[in-house]
Parts: C-alpha cells; sequence; structure tokens
C-alpha cells in the first residue's frame, strides 16, 4: 500500500502551439491519500486532463515531480513507464475507447496480456470484473453491440482487470446519459468503498462530482486551495 | 499472443476492401514472380529429364552440341568396347550412335516454321534410355524412310501426326508412331534410323554416342580414358548434365526479364502495403494511444502493426501459389536458343518455390508496412489519444 499514492511537487506544464507558450499547470503540489475518491473539477482548458494524464504517466511535466505508487515518474524511460502503468494504472476514458473488433472479454483481457497470468487465469480474471460491473452475459458482445453505458462498463472492467493501484477516470459519463452515468458513478463508489481502490475522475459534472469524497477545483492551471 | 493474431487479422477483415485490393495486387507479383521460376525451371527440368544419370553423352572435345559434332564409324565402334559401359546379356554393348540434324515444320496454332530437332538413331535408342516408350503405332524398320515422332512434336504439328508423310532431303518420310519421353526433352523430337539420315543429308560421321553405364557411379570409368586417347579427341559428359546446358541461355533469359518485371511489380506492391498500413495506422490513431495507455510498449505497437502487415502479405502469398499453381497445366513452345530446335516445356512448382513465394510476399508486405508500423510506434500517447490536452 502506498500512502499517499499521489504526490506532486511544484508541476508546471507548457505546451507550445504556433509558437506561442501555453502554460497549462502552474507551480502545481498536492497528494492524494490511498483509497480516497477524489474528483478534480474545472472549465475547459483549466488543466484537468493534462494533470490526470501526468498522474497516469503518459505525459511528463515541464518542470516539477510527480511521484506515484511509490515511482518517481521522471526517472522512469518509455519502456519502463509502459511497464509501470500496466501494473499501477487503470483508466478510463470519456469516449470508452474499446477495440471495436475485439469483444468485450477480449478488450478487457487486454491489459492481462502484458501478465504472466495463463490463459485460463486470464479468463477467469476477465469473467470477474465482468461480473463486477454487472456484463456477465455480454462477454461475447462486440462494442457495436453494446450501449454507450454497456461499453463504459466494459472500459472500467477493463481499467480494474488487473488490479491497479489507481484508477484514473476522464470525464467518464460525459458521453452518458443520466441513468448509465449514475451506473458507473455507483461503481466508482462501489469500487472505493468496498475495495478501497484510489479513484481520480476528472469531470465538469458537479453531479457526478458530488459522488466523490473529496472534490478539488482547477482554474488556469491552478488548484484552489479547499476551504 | 492469439488474441494479438485475432486482433490483427480482424483489424484486416474491418477493411476487407482495401485488404481485397492490396492483397490482389501483391498477389498478382507474386503470380509473375512465380510464374517466372516455374518456367525456368520447367525448362531446365524439361531438359534435364531429358538424360538418365546412369548414361553418358560423348561428343566431339569443343562441340557444344550434337549438331557440330562428329564421331567417326570406325572409333564409335572402338568406343562401345571401352569398360564401365554396361552390356546386355549377350554381350553387346547398351550404346547407341547417333545424327542429330534439324527439320523445318509448321505448327498448328500460330502457323509459324518452327525448327525441330532430327535423330538419326537406332533401335538401341530404347535400350539406353527406358524411360521413353512406344505410345502408338511401331517403330521404323531399320533401312526404310520410315520415323517416330515425340508426343509433342505430334501435339504441336499436325503435319507430323501418325501416319503423314513429311518431305525433307528430297525423300518422302512416313511417321509409324508416336513415342511419349516422359515429358523430357525427347517428346519435341522426330527419331529414324540413323543409317537413312546419313545417307539422306550425305554425312559419313555420326554426331554423338550415348552410352549406359554399368553403374551410375561408373562415369569416370568411361570419361577419363576416353578424353585421354588423343585418337578420339572427345568430350565426356553425364547425360542431365549436357541436356540441363543446353536450356542455360533459354532460361537464364526467362529468369532476368521475369525477375526484373518482377522487381518492377514489387516497388508497387510495397507502396501498395505502406497506403494500406499507414490508413490503417490513421484509422487506429485512437486505438494505438489506448493500448499504449494500457501499457504496451512502442515495440509492441510496431510487432502488431507489422504482424498485420505480413499478415497481408502471407493472405497475397497464399493468392499468388493458388493463381500459379494452375498454370502447371499449360505448355509452351519455344525456340531453345542453345540448340536452335524448338522445345516444349511445361511451368513447374515445387515446394521451394512455394516456400520462395511466401517468403517474397511476406518480406514485401514487411518492408511495406515498415514505415507506417514504425510511425504508429512512435506516437506519443497523449498525441495518439487526440482527446483535449489541457
Amino acid at each position: 500500500m502506498y500512502d499517499p499514492v499521489v504526490t506532486l511537487q511544484r508541476i508546471s506544464k507548457v505546451y507550445f502551439r504556433a509558437g506561442t507558450e501555453v502554460s497549462v499547470l502552474r507551480d502545481l503540489s498536492f497528494s492524494i491519500p490511498a483509497g480516497t475518491f477524489l474528483a478534480i473539477m474545472g472549465p475547459s482548458g483549466s488543466g484537468k486532463s493534462t494533470l490526470l494524464n501526468l498522474m497516469a504517466g503518459i505525459d511528463r511535466p515541464t518542470s516539477g515531480v510527480v511521484v506515484v505508487a511509490g515511482t518517481r515518474l521522471h526517472e522512469l524511460s518509455e519502456g519502463d513507464m509502459a511497464r509501470w502503468r500496466a501494473r499501477h494504472i487503470g483508466y478510463v476514458f470519456q469516449s470508452y475507447n474499446l477495440i471495436p473488433v475485439l469483444t468485450a472479454a477480449e478488450n478487457v483481457e487486454l491489459p492481462l496480456l502484458l501478465t504472466h497470468l495463463s490463459r485460463s487465469e486470464r479468463t477467469d480474471h476477465v469473467k470477474t470484473a465482468l461480473r463486477l460491473v454487472g456484463l456477465g452475459d455480454r462477454m461475447d458482445h462486440y462494442p457495436r453491440q453494446l450501449s454507450g453505458g454497456q461499453e463504459q462498463r466494459v472500459g472500467l472492467a477493463r481499467a480494474i482487470v488487473s488490479d491497479p493501484t489507481m484508477i484514473l477516470a476522464d470525464e467518464p459519463t460525459g458521453n452518458l446519459d443520466r441513468e448509465s452515468a449514475e451506473d458507473i458513478l455507483t461503481l466508482f463508489g462501489r469500487l472505493n468503498r468496498e475495495l478501497g481502490k484510489t479513484i481520480v475522475m476528472v469531470t465538469h459534472d458537479p453531479r457526478a462530482a458530488e459522488r466523490a469524497q473529496l472534490i478539488r477545483h482547477l482554474e488556469k492551471g491552478v488548484l484552489e486551495t479547499p476551504p | 499472443m492469439l488474441l494479438w493474431g485475432a486482433y490483427s487479422l480482424r483489424n484486416l477483415w474491418a477493411r476487407r476492401v482495401t485488404t481485397a485490393f492490396t492483397v490482389a495486387g501483391m498477389g498478382l507479383v507474386v503470380f509473375v514472380f512465380l510464374a517466372v521460376l516455374m518456367l525456368a525451371h520447367g525448362l531446365e527440368r524439361t531438359l534435364g529429364k531429358t538424360g538418365d544419370p546412369a548414361n553418358a553423352i560423348l561428343l566431339r572435345k569443343g562441340a557444344l552440341s550434337e549438331i557440330d559434332s562428329s564421331i567417326s564409324r570406325d572409333h564409335a565402334k572402338i568406343i562401345a568396347l571401352q569398360p564401365g559401359i554396361k552390356r546386355t546379356l549377350e554381350g553387346r554393348p547398351v550404346a547407341v550412335s547417333e545424327i542429330g540434324l534439324q527439320l523445318t515444320l509448321r505448327k498448328a496454332k500460330e502457323r509459324s516454321l518452327a525448327s525441330l530437332s532430327l535423330r538419326g538413331t537406332s533401335h538401341d535408342a530404347f535400350a539406353v534410355r527406358p524411360k521413353v516408350r512406344l505410345a502408338q503405332g511401331r517403330l521404323w524398320e531399320a533401312g526404310t524412310t520410315e520415323i517416330v515422332v515425340g508426343t509433342q512434336v505430334a501435339k504441336q504439328f499436325p503435319e507430323a501426326g501418325l501416319h503423314r508423310v513429311l518431305h525433307f532431303g528430297n525423300r518422302e518420310w512416313t511417321v509409324v508412331g508416336v513415342f511419349d519421353a516422359d515429358g523430357s526433352g525427347f517428346d519435341s523430337e522426330v527419331w529414324g534410323d540413323a543409317e537413312q539420315f546419313m545417307a539422306t543429308f550425305h554425312r559419313t560421321a555420326f554426331s554423338s554416342m550415348t552410352v549406359r553405364l554399368t553403374r551410375p557411379d561408373a562415369l569416370a570409368q568411361v570419361k577419363e580414358p576416353l578424353e585421354r586417347d588423343p585418337r578420339f579427341n572427345l568430350s565426356v559428359k553425364r547425360e542431365p548434365d549436357y541436356y540441363e546446358g543446353k536450356a542455360e541461355s533459354l532460361a537464364k533469359m526467362i529468369r532476368v526479364t521475369g525477375l526484373f518485371l518482377t522487381a518492377v511489380f514489387s516497388i508497387g506492391a510495397i507502396m501498395g502495403a505502406t497506403m494500406t498500413m499507414s490508413a490503417a495506422v490513421a484509422q487506429r490513431t485512437t486505438e494505438i494511444g489506448t493500448l499504449r495507455t494500457l501499457g504496451f510498449t512502442r515495440l509492441a505497437i510496431l510487432q502488431t502493426f507489422l504482424i498485420e502487415s505480413m499478415a497481408l502479405g502471407a493472405s497475397a502469398g497464399l493468392l499468388g501459389i493458388a493463381g500459379a499453381s494452375f498454370l502447371q497445366s499449360v505448355t509452351i513452345s519455344t525456340v531453345n536458343w542453345d540448340t536452335g530446335s524448338e522445345i516444349a516445356f511445361g511451368f513447374y512448382l515445387s515446394p521451394v518455390m512455394v516456400g520462395l513465394a511466401l517468403l517474397f510476399a511476406v518480406l514485401m508486405s514487411m518492408v511495406g508496412g515498415l514505415i507506417p508500423a514504425t510511425r504508429a510506434a512512435r506516437l506519443e500517447v497523449v498525441q495518439a489519444l487526440g482527446e483535449r490536452t489541457v
């Protein structure tokens, strides 16, 4: 168990677009205790997704130190970072990002291909994860045969199947109707309460954010100090 | 990894129209590649089969073919007694002295004139070459102007069919039989009595001798003393080596021209594979980003797209091989540049060629897929996801 799971120290992120410097995150420092369900809110362009990407190890800060699950990410090579992600991060995308040519079960199995599990062990894990999200009867369905809510539940099953240290979700309910969104948020709540998973969710939906234990607001790259 | 293979194959199926066109294009190149190899090999095999490893052919030293060779009657008698040459139960040497000439006839299909090999020989020729057998009619009577023709001659020259009469050397020659030489070059020859041919064409000497060895490894026993003997001025070769050599120029021309065409076409096929795979990468950029986020390395992405490209190549290879296999029923008749005579031969497909064709197809697809696969592997995760970056 890593506690805190995430520690960000004086993080800055600058992009260059058409020769212009765009500062996305400014001298940002905070930590996330293990077992927290945190919602990060903020308007478009506030740097929410960039922050999530830095925690996920799919982007690197311009300056500052990111420590996630006890690993100083800037010290990792590209290959090591990929292997680290496979071990520690479960990522839920806004647009589900399922592979259209693979079935629900095969999509969920993808992260397990990076482990040393046998085929039968992988199958067991996949079944457990899909049952947990209520899709035990949709294993052989292709994404096109599923509703948006079901697709996102497959995405969630894929994120948890390898039992990662932390689940990161980027606007997980952004493309869903109210009812499906509620289902997903309920699942996040259960994963956090029953399995003690650390969850960081980026959203601009206040109703989604309310389901988290903790809400932090990001404004123009600066994290609002909690009252 | 089974799932990974399924991923690549299903992606190809998902873009089946593009896949089909690319496979067809590459398959065509494999077909041409294979057709060239089959044709050249068919020619060599036909002439290779023409000889028997248990036989040796004797020609005048320096002669390139039977046409420009000469062995006197006296020498032929002495040579036949050489140790190492097989003998019949009655003690007669299994050897035949022959005269090689050329005959011009009109072909059935093109109606053009073609030159045929005319072999003046004796019935001993069938003892020396046991694979040659009479298929229709009968053998010529010694001392008559009767002739027999090979199956390919009967097939391609209607005027040389069974019971037809040919006119050459100011004499009439009746076709009394058709022989089958097991697909060898003899099938494209006309055989008759050597004495009659020599009298007609005013020859006093034979062109060559073919002898059956006591054992296939007895060549040296015949070759060394005969080539050393200054009386004979002879060159002794194993029969298949001699006939294979006669196909060298034509086979080389087929190979050079065909492989040049294949090389040009393959550039187009490689570009086709590159375009198909580039489109696949462009369509699946988000997928690449997702896989990278899940923890797949750049190398894994590179491998995935290369596997996909190679599956494309393997399919094209199989298609090309399937198409080329139908060529095996086709027979080509053309002039052998080394002899000036007409030779009929088929396309011959061997397991080695199938392997080569598959390897060629997979290599083409690998080269074609390398640039798009590398580009896919080099994509930054955030850029590939194409999502909001702020």
